[in-house]
């Protein structure tokens, strides 16, 4: 008898232990079932990584807005290197880039450009592949693609008394880029590059046509409508036996009013993607760095009354 | 609209592509560092292209020519066998006057151009090829 006791009082126990860990297990879940419910995140996408498509030369992952219309201009001076009788660069030996750029959706935009140095004509069209979310959203990272076209309509490049464009792919340079990029905090944003450079023509023998590169783009809000921001582009392959630099620039960015208003300092004279990281040929080393800046000036082409 | 995106992305994609090229200038024209005076030698120095046009400048045209007074260098054997010996190339040593070799182009005050002489060292060194 005692010993039917016992079986029974370990069966009430064990039942209870049972029952007990069942319930606190029930009461979790729907605890929990009840705060997703509760806490369900709305999904926002996190808005100005960066300021403008550009940062100093580089890219971002940023695009226009829905039909937004922007009209950049582009201006690097001289170098600093080449002294005070040129006051540092000021003088002369400018580059300039004018372009118009377009989205009509909010994630695919195009644009076309015109530069003084090597009178290049340049398309390009880039798409926001995938847009960071607030915290909770599931993206941690904004992802844009970018792929470019070069033309240079330089005449009379002879080369050793030959022309060296002789037809017109000659004369065509491509960029592919992916850009992923972070938006920290309302300070801070980071952008990693990858590019891939090809050229169609290149001079020497051992020049090779491809060129691979890896950057970091970087952005500091330090006051409402001002920041600093750093670019720097790593060239991974060796392209050519001729000495070329990695692009590197300092900028500072203003923001006033319909206007954004670039001011930097870069080793870069080019400012077309298969000039500034294929072809930069001087250093910050012996101050050959440039004054340059850029003015975006967004024009909105949307109704006011029109939504989609 | 998304249809009418990515229809645009693949033609440009598609023409981009179409027309990638792999082109190298030196390539495309080897002899083009002859046309001019200036000198490059990042290429692979061929005897036809870059020696004997060296050789005519400089040895061929009163002695080395098979009927005067110079050992014969019109042809490629005949510069091949001057140009590799084990002992040391007679024909680098005769033109940076290393004290060897006799001094060459015989009676010049000063040795044929340095560019001339880095194409002559770079084709013995490859072997002196017929190329």
């Amino acid at each position: 008898m005692p010993q039917i006791i016992k079986i029974m009082k370990k069966t009430i126990i064990a039942f209870s232990f049972f029952v007990c860990i069942c319930y606190s297990t029930f009461a979790q879940s729907s605890d929990d079932l009840l705060n997703m419910v509760a806490e369900k995140p709305k999904k926002e996408f996190v808005t100005a990584t960066f300021k403008t498509t550009r940062l100093i030369n580089f890219h971002t992952v940023e695009v226009l807005s829905r039909r937004s219309l922007d009209f950049r201009i582009s201006h690097r001076f001289g170098d600093f290197n080449s002294g005070a009788y040129n006051a540092w660069g000021v003088d002369g030996g400018a580059n300039i880039r004018l372009a118009l750029e377009y989205c009509h959706g909010s994630r695919l935009m195009f644009g076309v450009g015109r530069t003084s140095g090597k009178k290049i004509v340049d398309g390009f069209l880039k798409y926001r592949l995938l847009k960071q979310t607030t915290k909770g959203g599931g993206m941690p990272v904004s992802i844009t693609l970018f792929t470019s076209v070069y033309h240079t309509f330089m005449q009379n490049v002879l080369i050793d008394g030959i022309n060296k464009y002789q037809s017109i792919p000659d004369r065509l340079s491509y960029c592919n880029q992916i850009m992923i990029g972070r938006k920290f905090n309302s300070r801070f944003s980071f952008q990693l590059t990858g590019a891939m450079v090809h050229v169609n023509m290149v001079d020497k023998i051992f020049d090779k046509n491809d060129c691979f590169v890896i950057g970091g783009v970087t952005r500091f809000k330090f006051a409402k409508r001002q920041a600093i921001t750093v670019e720097y582009g790593y060239r991974l392959n060796k392209y050519s036996k001729d000495k070329y630099y990695d692009s590197f620039g300092i900028g500072y960015d203003l923001e006033t009013g319909g206007h954004v208003f670039q001011v930097h300092l870069t080793n870069s004279f080019g400012l077309t993607e298969d000039q500034y990281f294929m072809y930069t040929n001087t250093s910050w080393d012996n101050w050959g760095i440039r004054l340059g800046f850029n003015i975006s000036r967004v024009f909105s082409l949307q109704g006011k009354n029109k939504t989609e | 609209m998304k249809k009418v995106q990515l229809s645009i992305l693949s033609i440009v994609a598609t023409s981009f592509f179409s027309s990638c090229y792999y082109d190298n200038f030196k390539e495309l024209h080897p002899d083009a560092a002859l046309n001019s005076g200036a000198c490059d030698t990042t290429s692979v120095m061929s005897y036809s292209m870059h020696i004997a046009p060296v050789l005519a400048n400089s040895c061929t045209g009163s002695c080395h020519n098979g009927t005067g007074s110079g050992h014969d260098m019109t042809n490629w054997a005949a510069v091949n066998f001057d140009a590799v010996d084990p002992g040391g190339s007679k024909l680098v040593g005769s033109v940076v006057w290393d004290g060897v070799a006799q001094q060459m182009p015989q009676g010049a005050t000063t040795k044929i151009s340095d560019c001339d002489i880095t194409k002559i060292k770079k084709w013995v060194a490859a072997g002196a090829p017929n190329n």
